[in-house]
């Protein structure tokens, strides 16, 4: 009989990133939006017409910021766990708050997306379409919101915990939530924004 | 001290990669920007578009959430969620 705690090997492994079962957990929430991305396509073929009029009515160019924003933000997330590993707790703390920064800019031009919509008249209801931005954006726009705070959390205990695993696989598992919020807005940005607009 | 300059070693490189794939994730959102706003609605616009957003989550995958570091099964798991997705929004696009 072995002394080992049960669990998966891999959880225990300072060179797999996370644990397994942030890989499980994500990979579900992603299967989930791919189901509302199935819906989505299904209903835009149904009603071609009103999709392009919704589509021709958004900002790319407030989606092309957030796109940019995200992408630096996921940067930062990833260098600030590099610097962790190497136990350069100052860089780490830095460049956490500056996915943090970053990530608050994202939710600000979103919002201000959604209050030009709301001020011309555009909700929820207006059409199909709307009805799939707002609840494909303000789905994303929430994980996001979990993902600020969970960064926040590991920056706070960063000082005191920096140079423990299970520290470590905390920011780790923090951080492939944030690449995976990154990884969805990269379709949904093309699907909502770009393609099929003009 | 050795082994801390094998650490910081690694570290530098590892960051280079990870500047080097920033500035190729926003020079192709650029490059998708521009196509969506001056070719008209076409297959191959609609192609490009998507299979650019395709190559930039697979960037994200393998350098930002080091899947090739995760238990083997993942890396695929994840990029065939990757490969549908595109796929099946190329078709929504198209058909």
């Amino acid at each position: 009989m072995s002394d080992a705690p049960p669990g998966n090997p891999a959880d225990r492994d300072p060179l797999h990133p996370g644990t397994s079962g942030i890989w499980t957990f994500l990979f579900i929430d992603m299967a989930v939006f791919g189901l509302l991305f199935l819906v989505y396509l299904s209903e835009r073929n149904r009603l071609p017409e009103v999709y392009r009029l919704g589509q021709a009515q958004l900002t790319p160019l407030a989606g092309l910021a957030g796109t940019l924003l995200l992408l630096t933000s996921s940067w930062a997330v990833a260098s600030a766990i590099h610097a962790l590993r190497a136990d350069q707790r100052k860089a780490a703390t830095f460049r956490l708050t500056l996915g943090i920064v970053l990530g608050l800019g994202f939710v600000a031009n979103k919002l201000w997306e959604y209050h030009l919509k709301i001020e011309h008249g555009i909700g929820p209801l207006s059409s199909g379409f709307f009805t799939f931005y707002f609840l494909i954006t303000g789905l994303h726009l929430v994980h996001l919101t979990v993902g600020l705070g969970l960064i926040a959390k590991c920056r706070q205990r960063l000082a005191a915990e920096a140079g423990e695993l299970s520290f470590q696989k905390l920011l780790e598992n923090v951080g492939l939530f944030w690449h995976f919020v990154d990884i969805l807005w990269l379709f949904i940005f093309p699907m909502l924004y770009l393609a099929g607009a003009r | 001290m050795a082994g801390n300059q094998t650490k910081s070693g690694q570290t530098k490189s590892g960051e280079t990669v990870l500047r080097r794939v920033w500035l190729a994730l926003a020079a192709l959102t650029l490059t998708s920007t521009l196509i969506a706003e001056t070719a008209h609605h076409s297959a191959y616009s609609v192609i490009i578009i998507f299979a650019i957003a395709a190559l930039k989550a697979e960037l994200v995958l393998t350098n930002y959430m080091e899947a090739r570091k995760a238990e083997p099964h993942w890396i695929w798991m994840y990029r065939g969620w990757i490969v549908v997705v595109t796929v099946m929004l190329i078709a929504g696009y198209l058909v």
